[in-house]
């Protein structure tokens, strides 16, 4: 059965970035994969209450308290970013999205991961259109609980970055 | 447009800019239409609330990859000192790149 591992394309030193308002073990497979192809993933945690983590494969893990801020990214330096629970909790989730947008290398993922209650995936999908992403996708049923709203970074597309 | 700019007081008119590790207060200064539309002044930077654009630092050895990790664009100002001075070269495009 597919899993949210299956995802991503790994090859060697891959770099990922999940940005979250609370770290779950949904993303456990995800780490040990990346871990087995010597990859990287930085976690910045938009919470009170700062998870420690002592995997391997995880090496960035840092706190943010203030909810309208950017997390730490320079440019073009992820091959996919994960936003899990982040839209509603952030004060400012459009301009995170173009923050995200900037932080991406080109053909790069953005990964939105929102509670199937919050029934937002629409207006997501939409947000994404608005702030350059072009092939968004939504997907139902791969993570239990929740929607995957999935959009590109396509070279030379929008922005033209 | 948001810019930063590391300064000596929170008066808008005395104030000069300092250096990153030296600022006594922070100006957050919103540009628009080619003219300063508003400052406030912070004495810790970690109390603003929104995504910024740029830092103006006072030399090319400034400490500035929290600001290049915030996606800021970093300029310097060599030879200006007080706020206008410093908004003047930044819509002239007098301010420096950072050399390294």
């Amino acid at each position: 059965m597919a899993s949210f591992k299956d995802l991503f394309e790994f090859s060697p030193a891959l770099k990922l970035k999940l940005v979250t308002s609370g770290y779950e073990d949904i993303f456990l497979d995800l780490i040990k994969e990346i871990n087995k192809y010597d990859g990287s993933l930085d976690i910045a945690q938009y919470t009170d209450k700062f998870i420690k983590l002592d995997l391997e494969g995880v090496s960035q893990n840092y706190q943010i308290e203030n909810f309208s801020r950017p997390y730490k990214a320079v440019a073009r330096d992820y091959e996919s970013i994960i936003l899990h629970n982040m839209m509603q909790v952030h004060k400012s989730p459009k301009k995170l999205i173009e923050f995200t947008y900037k932080a991406l290398e080109n053909s790069a993922l953005i990964i939105l991961l929102e509670k199937k209650s919050l029934q937002n995936e629409y207006e997501l999908k939409e947000l994404l259109d608005e702030c350059e992403f072009r092939a968004s996708n939504i997907i139902y049923d791969l993570v239990d609980d929740y929607n995957i709203i999935v959009a590109k970074k396509m070279h030379m597309w929008g922005n033209g970055l | 447009m948001l810019i930063l700019i590391p300064v000596d007081s929170n008066k808008r008119d005395s104030a000069e800019i300092s250096s990153v590790l030296e600022a006594k207060f922070w100006a957050l200064l919103d540009i628009d239409e080619g003219k300063i539309q508003k400052i406030d002044f912070y004495d810790d930077k970690e109390k603003i609330d929104n995504f910024m654009d740029a830092v103006v630092v006072n030399s090319d050895f400034e400490q500035v990859m929290e600001f290049i990790e915030a996606q800021m664009m970093v300029l310097v100002a060599h030879t200006q000192k007080n706020i206008d001075d410093i908004v003047e070269a930044y819509l002239f495009r007098e301010l420096h790149q950072l050399a390294h």
